[in-house]
């Protein structure tokens, strides 16, 4: 075999031992050792194992990816979530739809502790999917509306996703996390007026709330969540101003989130413990697979792969949106059975030998990648985001009533991307007007 | 085995929950301290590396082994009656234990010649060692092997609800 062929066999590989649910950070990493076993021998496998792992771990930019997680895990156990939306209930509640625009914005809110969907979506389903079952909100709205703005937490600053997006593509991670912002607020925004619309026009899916709310109470709950802007100028703000550099503002914005909760009180010792806990099994679970996708993408560098991907790319290089759409169609297939880092991490070296044939801005690519790879976390059958609402409220809400709501903002979705690719000045406005 | 497990987790816990809370501290006084007086504190990048990042990241890595929880694709063989899905789990915990005991000893190859030669990086105008950390990854690694191939057993036996 040449070595090529050895780099598509283990790729097909691959996939049989993820069907057969071996971890995908094992999958990875065993077809690599093995392919790399194949194709140079015995001495560079163990050159490899050697070396790789340790330098991967030890290295100072991922160092964001734990930073961000034990910030969004302080903020969500000492209370800014739920803050959050009861501020946004006070102000919205009255709008058709009102509880659900409310989680919208407030997981729009917490996207900006959090760098991670799964984590956004788990923390408002707690909080919002009861209250508005409670007033009898349809289950597929109140369940789906969770799973859907979850999504908003990967893109607005901190994200996870793009700090190893950064790690195959060598952009500026800095850049790159500016990036998210119009995005997910553009996000934010058409979920809302995609919430109205239909509740507007069928009152039994959101009955209005018949709730006397004072302005006293309303300024009283902006005082609650006074602290995130805080929050955001610690991260946002010190990275925009030149401050700090991305990376130091990871571990700037954890200190932050903790400062901010011993200043309202709420930093117990539980809510410490369980914050570092979390972070550990989070950071764990990611660098399981990052792991296993470091070690894939030398293995198919030494296969010729991305070689051979580039001479392919050539021929797509002339249209680069039938690039874009044949890229976010491959992710949504992987989509239904990856979970994201699963999907970015194997997929970028694959793909970015099209993206730099075609000459697209890798910054822009990146925010198009993410949202890719964001849909496919409320795509069925397996939109991990509906999946993990349904792990928090248990069997009050069929999977399928979940799926039957995601369809509106699948619909959204489909104008986002559009306007997305259609205006690259949405993602790359803010990092451009950064660097000057 | 349980209690084994969950006296490993709580070290590790506190290994790793330490690292975090000190890279945390680390980062944000050198970031004062370059702002406000522009004094920078040398060596800052290689203790987040070499020493915070690595005991997080193993302990990270070690703690999720310890639980099984690593990131599964369910959905193929999700109606598979539970016994031959026990069996296909023995097997891919057994794969997972392979893979890193063949990692782990390689670490463990690194972190001997690491340690015979004193291994450092340069900082400024001193050399901070660097060799013990790579003991921390042959640490972490081992436990991963170990608690892979301990959960490959309790599969094999049958002792635990398959995921679903």
């Amino acid at each position: 075999m040449t070595s090529l062929e050895i780099g598509f066999t283990a790729m097909g590989l691959l996939l049989v031992l993820l069907a057969l649910r071996v971890p995908i950070g094992v999958a990875l990493g065993v077809v690599s050792l093995g392919g790399i076993y194949a194709i140079m021998g015995e001495r560079a496998t163990i050159g490899v194992a050697k070396s790789m792992v340790f330098e991967f771990v030890a290295k100072w930019e991922l160092s964001a990816i734990p930073m961000f997680l034990l910030m969004g895990a302080v903020a969500f156990h000492t209370g800014l979530t739920k803050g959050l939306f009861d501020c946004a209930r006070l102000w919205l509640s009255r709008l058709p739809g009102g509880l659900a625009v409310a989680t919208n914005y407030a997981a729009a809110g917490f996207s900006a502790a959090s760098g991670s969907s799964l984590v956004t979506a788990a923390a408002m389903a707690r909080l919002a999917v009861p209250e508005m079952l409670r007033y009898r909100y349809a289950p597929s709205l109140a369940t789906a509306v969770v799973a859907a703005s979850g999504t908003i937490g990967t893109m607005i600053p901190p994200s996870i996703l793009f700090v190893l997006y950064r790690m195959f593509t060598g952009e500026s991670i800095g850049m790159l996390l500016l990036a998210g912002i119009l995005p997910g607020l553009l996000t934010a925004f058409i979920y809302g007026a995609m919430i109205i619309l239909p509740c507007r026009a069928n009152p039994d899916l959101a009955p209005p709330i018949e709730e006397e709310v004072t302005w006293a109470e309303r300024i009283e709950a902006l005082r609650d969540i006074a602290p995130l802007p805080i929050l955001i100028l610690a991260v946002i703000g010190s990275m925009y101003s030149g401050f700090a550099t991305a990376i130091e503002a990871a571990g700037f914005g954890a200190f932050a989130a903790i400062i901010i909760a011993l200043f309202r009180g709420s930093m117990t010792k539980t809510a410490l413990v369980e914050s570092i806990v979390d972070t550990l099994r989070s950071t764990g679970t990611i660098f399981y697979i990052a792991i296993g996708a470091i070690l894939f993408s030398r293995f198919l560098t030494f296969a010729g792969v991305p070689q051979f991907m580039t001479e392919l790319a050539n021929d797509f290089a002339y249209n680069p949106l039938l690039l874009l759409a044949m890229i976010g169609g491959i992710y949504l297939v992987l989509g239904m059975f990856l979970d994201p880092m699963g999907l970015l991490l194997p997929t970028i070296p694959i793909f970015l030998p099209f993206f730099e044939a075609a000459n697209l801005n890798l910054i822009w690519v990146g925010v198009l990648t993410v949202k890719f790879i964001e849909i496919s976390l409320i795509t069925p059958p397996v939109g991990l985001n509906a999946y993990v609402v349904r792990g928090v409220i248990g069997d009050a809400v069929p999977l399928g009533a979940i799926f039957k709501g995601l369809t509106w903002f699948l619909a959204a979705e489909v104008v986002i991307i559009a306007l997305l690719a259609a205006f690259p000045e949405i993602s790359l406005v803010i990092p451009i007007s950064m660097q000057q | 085995m349980k209690t084994a497990f969950s006296t490993i987790r709580r070290l590790l816990v506190i290994l790793g929950g330490a690292a975090l809370l000190v890279m945390m501290l680390h980062i944000t006084v050198e970031v004062i301290l370059r702002s406000a007086f522009n004094i920078t504190i040398p060596g800052t990048i290689e203790f987040v590396s070499f020493y915070y990042m690595v005991c997080a990241v193993f302990a990270g890595l070690a703690i999720v082994a310890l639980l099984d929880e690593q990131v599964v694709v369910e959905i193929l063989l999700k109606r598979l009656p539970a016994r031959p899905l026990s069996i296909v789990d023995c097997l891919a915990a057994a794969l997972g234990a392979a893979y890193a005991g063949f990692l782990a000893d390689a670490a463990w190859l690194e972190a001997k010649t690491a340690f015979k030669f004193g291994e450092m990086v340069p900082v400024r105008g001193f050399d901070v060692p660097v060799w013990p950390s790579r003991w921390v990854a042959v640490t972490g690694l081992a436990i991963i092997a170990l608690a892979s191939a301990a959960y490959a057993i309790v599969h094999l036996l049958g002792r635990k609800v398959p995921k679903s």
